[in-house]
């Protein structure tokens, strides 16, 4: 998680992370903001995502995206 | 339920308003038109109180005054003709009328017999006599022609000519605007008189055989003639195929126009045969608008002459008397003022 | 069957009426009926594609889904017995034996598109090509007329069958359901392209007639009218004229006409869309949002992000993604970082497949040249933003420039609404070299006095129509200011008292009756006499 956190923080310092809940469908992530994070995400842990893993429910809050990772990394 | 019920009460209020609106709207952009007006003034007539209809172009309009036949035989007559009138309208017109009226002749003029009708070109003159047309099938029939030769044309704007005059917003002094409605009533029962104009001359070698023959009928314009004769023979309605003088008329015209009468067996009348002519005895420096129509002189000569002519052929009753006809009389002293020679 | 015509607003009236009578069971079919109807209006031989591509993606889809639940029901039988690198190629191989299905049905598909939309281009484009280097081939052109909606409806089927693909819902089952989805009437013409997830089940449900809804679809279909009859169509004129004589036209002329260009093109495509949208209200129906105030953006992706909306989320989830995401544009990212430095290098797998979607995205618009030039155009200048995009940032900080201010805001609406207009000269031109030609003269040429000395009259409109053409487009902007701060038009008029809310309604109406452009021009000379 902090490893995210980290990530995404650097990415984006200007989002608060932690409070909001609706990152991709209010705007706040836009298309170049999930290419660049999932490239972190997939070096970082290890993992593949695919165009198909890319929906706003997965990247509408840190939760969601840690659950994406953990998912990913379990099959 | 009861929400329901206030739905529809509103939707229908609403519509109302709408109506009243939009039809005071088209009242305002209407493109208003003395012919237009006296064509369908006919609508203000009492029902079977009609007892000749004239049908046709813009000589008979000009040339013939229901009023002077009237002060002067007791008929009465209603012309229902307009400048270049298409045979399709002549005919629909027509056939509308006899649904109002049921007339002991119906006169038809046929001029326009030797020429094609271009509906593209002419919608102004289609729309005299269709603007103002109540729904009706023959309306219908009309519109369905004329929308089938111009595909720019819509039966909707023919049902609601705003839609067509919508842009006559810009023309209008919107300062002194005010709706002008069709007319109710005339006074001239469809004649649309015109002072002075050019005075004329009979060409030379006037109405005699020139060896050339006259030009062919227009297929679509006499398949239109025969069924507007046809209507009225159903109703057993005797009709007349008259010519009213105009100085571009020939001979052979002439004789042609005599035939297609005799194969629909009906009556043909030619104010411009010799014969006609010197009973007619108009002056052609004084009578004649221009060298196709008579200005009101010549056609309140033309009418006294033609009025004793049809009742003396066709035995037409005298109303002058009678009760119900009074508002005629009325109507007569009006064309009569109004038709005063203008010192 | 245009959206602006009374046809339209009868038949839409028709089906409401059929669909709300139908019993609840049957409404879908009464709506596919209404669909296939009015696709018949539209030329009856076009059926053939709009058939072949409903066939092709339901057995595709079916197949795809019938594979993902054999595949599940076998690998969750396998599973324990798998390590972990098995696991993986059992899943490469999987996804191996989908793209067979999948890829064919796509290529079929896109494939009809690209024949009938482009073989006229690339044949001359070819054919052009050839006699440059003088081989004496020249290849058949055959033009097709574009079957209605071709675009919309196959880029709608596509994306259904790519999520079934990616397992995202079950296919449909039902053959005649399926077809409903993708011939769905007001928006197969233009739009907006709808997601399966989203439009299907409002398709399949049997929606309950709501008067609200009615009366809000209604409204939304006379605004859709107004922006199209009164503003775009008068627009229209002075574009005709400035883009069609361009050498009488030139300097001032050429701004006057791009901005125009802007109100006609959002107030006809906008209109359409809201008309579309309407009339699916109408039937209890929530279409996508297709534009948010587009020349409201504050940047060219902004921009993006609010014109034609279904389409660029297309884009983004069917073609951005897929490539940016794919292992030939992270080992591009990997490598770039090497050689070119963290910053640029990261971007690298968003700034190519960016410059490929805009390419794509400028011959979606139109098979020429003009077109890839605009994707080009509109490519460049969002690389340049995200190139420039930390620079500029120190700069603005260096020199002190407050941007939390209504000021700023107003600059960057305008900036992006300039360089947007610039791109739309460019797709307005006859050519790619006539755009050129536009600007180099707007720049040299330039001489406001023609906006003051009734050179304006020159363009086709008179004084009336000019104003309102202007007064409408205030009226425009008004509105779209309103609602970027969050009004909801209709709602608050809900709110009003009757006798206020009639007068708007009866005043929009007419309005549109009198001041929209349709109809045959009136020329009061048509009239006059003309022979007795």
């Amino acid at each position: 998680m902090e490893t995210l956190l980290k990530i995404l923080a650097e990415l984006r310092p200007d989002v608060d992370f932690e409070e909001n809940k609706e990152l991709v469908d209010s705007g706040e992530l836009d298309s170049f903001d999930i290419v660049s994070l999932v490239g972190e995400l997939c070096e970082a842990y290890e993992i593949e995502i695919g165009a198909e893993d890319i929906i706003p429910e997965n990247f509408n809050s840190v939760e969601a995206i840690m659950a994406l990772v953990v998912k990913l990394q379990e099959d | 339920m009861k929400g329901c019920f206030k739905i529809v009460t509103r939707c229908v209020a609403f519509f109302v308003v709408f109506s009243m609106i939009f039809s005071n709207t088209s009242d305002y952009l209407r493109r208003p038109d003395d012919e237009s007006d006296e064509i369908h003034a006919f609508y203000d007539e009492s029902k079977d109180s009609i007892d000749v209809l004239f049908m046709g172009s813009s000589p008979i309009l000009r040339g013939v005054s229901p009023m002077v036949m009237w002060e002067q035989e007791g008929f009465t007559s209603y012309i229902r003709a307009s400048a270049l009138q298409a045979p399709v309208v002549t005919y629909g017109l027509l056939g509308e009328s006899l649904e109002y009226q049921s007339p002991e002749l119906v006169v038809l003029s046929c001029d326009n017999i030797f020429q094609a009708y271009d509906y593209v070109e002419r919608e102004g003159d289609l729309r005299r006599g269709l603007d103002g047309m109540k729904l009706s099938k023959y309306k219908f029939q009309i519109v369905s022609e004329v929308t089938a030769a111009d595909d720019r044309q819509t039966l909707l704007s023919y049902m609601f000519p705003l839609f067509r005059y919508h842009e006559r917003w810009k023309e209008i002094d919107w300062a002194e605007a005010k709706p002008i409605p069709l007319m109710e009533h005339s006074f001239k029962k469809g004649n649309v008189y015109l002072r002075g104009g050019e005075p004329q001359a009979y060409p030379e070698n006037f109405m005699e055989p020139s060896g050339t023959p006259a030009p062919a009928f227009d297929e679509d314009t006499k398949g239109y003639m025969e069924k507007t004769i046809q209507l009225c023979k159903d109703k057993n309605i005797p009709v007349l195929v008259l010519h009213l003088p105009k100085m571009s008329w020939s001979y052979e015209q002439s004789l042609a126009m005599e035939e297609f009468a005799k194969e629909m067996g009906v009556d043909y009348l030619d104010c411009d045969q010799e014969e006609i002519r010197s009973q007619l005895n108009l002056d052609p420096a004084v009578d004649y608008y221009d060298q196709g129509h008579m200005n009101l002189i010549g056609s309140i000569k033309l009418s006294q002459w033609f009025g004793n002519y049809l009742d003396g052929i066709y035995d037409l009753p005298d109303h002058k008397n009678e009760e119900a006809y009074q508002s005629w009389n009325e109507d007569y002293q009006e064309y009569a003022q109004r038709t005063k020679p203008e010192s | 069957m245009s959206f602006t015509s009374v046809q339209f607003v009868v038949f839409l009236l028709l089906v409401a009426t059929s669909y709300f009578l139908t019993p609840k069971r049957y409404r879908w079919v009464t709506l596919l009926i209404a669909n296939y109807i009015f696709y018949f209006f539209a030329g009856p031989r076009y059926f053939i594609y709009l058939l072949a591509t409903t066939i092709t993606i339901y057995f595709a889809a079916v197949k795809l889904g019938d594979m993902s639940a054999k595949n599940k029901a076998d690998f969750a039988a396998a599973k324990a017995d798998l390590d972990k690198e098995q696991k993986k190629n059992w899943k490469a191989n999987f996804t191996k034996r989908k793209r067979r299905v999948l890829i064919p049905a796509m290529l079929f598909n896109l494939g009809i598109l690209a024949v009938l939309k482009y073989s006229t281009f690339v044949g001359s484009n070819l054919n052009a090509l050839f006699e440059r280097l003088s081989l004496g081939i020249e290849m058949p052109i055959h033009s097709f007329l574009l079957p209605l909606g071709i675009s919309f409806y196959t880029f709608q089927s596509v994306a259904y069958l790519i999520d079934v693909y990616r397992e995202k819902y079950e296919p449909e089952r039902n053959l005649a359901k399926l077809a409903l989805f993708i011939s769905f009437f007001p928006q197969i013409v233009q739009g907006p392209i709808g997601r399966y997830n989203d439009l299907a089940e409002q398709l399949y449900r049997p929606n309950s007639f709501s008067f609200e809804k009615a009366k809000f679809g209604v409204q939304l279909m006379l605004w859709g009218a107004f922006k199209k009859l009164i503003i775009a169509d008068r627009a229209k004129v002075i574009v005709d004229m400035v883009f069609g004589y361009p050498e009488t036209f030139g300097g001032t002329y050429v701004a006057v006409a791009a901005f125009v260009y802007c109100i006609q093109l959002y107030g006809d495509f906008s209109g359409g869309i809201d008309i579309a949208t309407g009339a699916a209200q109408v039937l209890g129906i929530q279409l996508e949002k297709n534009f948010l105030r587009p020349y409201l953006a504050t940047s060219i992706p902004d921009f993006w992000r609010r014109w034609h909306i279904s389409l660029g989320a297309w884009f983004r989830d069917y073609v951005f993604y897929p490539l940016s995401l794919s292992k030939f544009f992270m080992k591009v990212g990997k490598k770039g970082r090497q050689v070119l430095g963290n910053y640029i290098g990261k971007l690298l797998p968003v700034l190519i497949p960016q410059f490929i979607i805009f390419f794509l995205i400028g011959i979606w618009h139109g098979a020429e040249w003009k077109y890839i030039a605009f994707g080009f155009y509109n490519g460049t200048l969002i690389v340049l933003g995200i190139l420039f995009d930390q620079p500029l940032k120190k700069l603005i900080e260096k020199l002190h420039i407050r941007t939390d201010c209504f000021s700023w805001h107003l600059f960057q609406v305008l900036r992006t609404f300039i360089l947007v207009a610039l791109g739309k000269i460019i797709t307005r031109a006859p050519g790619v070299s006539a755009s050129a030609y536009l600007m180099h003269s707007m720049v040299k040429n330039w001489n406001t006095e023609v906006l003051m000395n009734g050179g304006l009259l020159k363009l086709g409109l008179d004084t009336q129509d000019l104003w309102v053409l202007l007064f409408a487009s205030l009226v425009l902007l008004t509105i779209s200011l309103l609602q970027e701060s969050g009004v909801q038009i209709r709602e608050a008029l809900s709110k009003q008292n009757l006798l206020f809310r009639w007068i708007i309604y009866l005043a929009a109406i007419f309005l549109l009756i009198m001041f929209g452009v349709y109809g045959l021009n009136y020329n009061a000379s048509d009239f006059i006499y003309r022979g007795f």
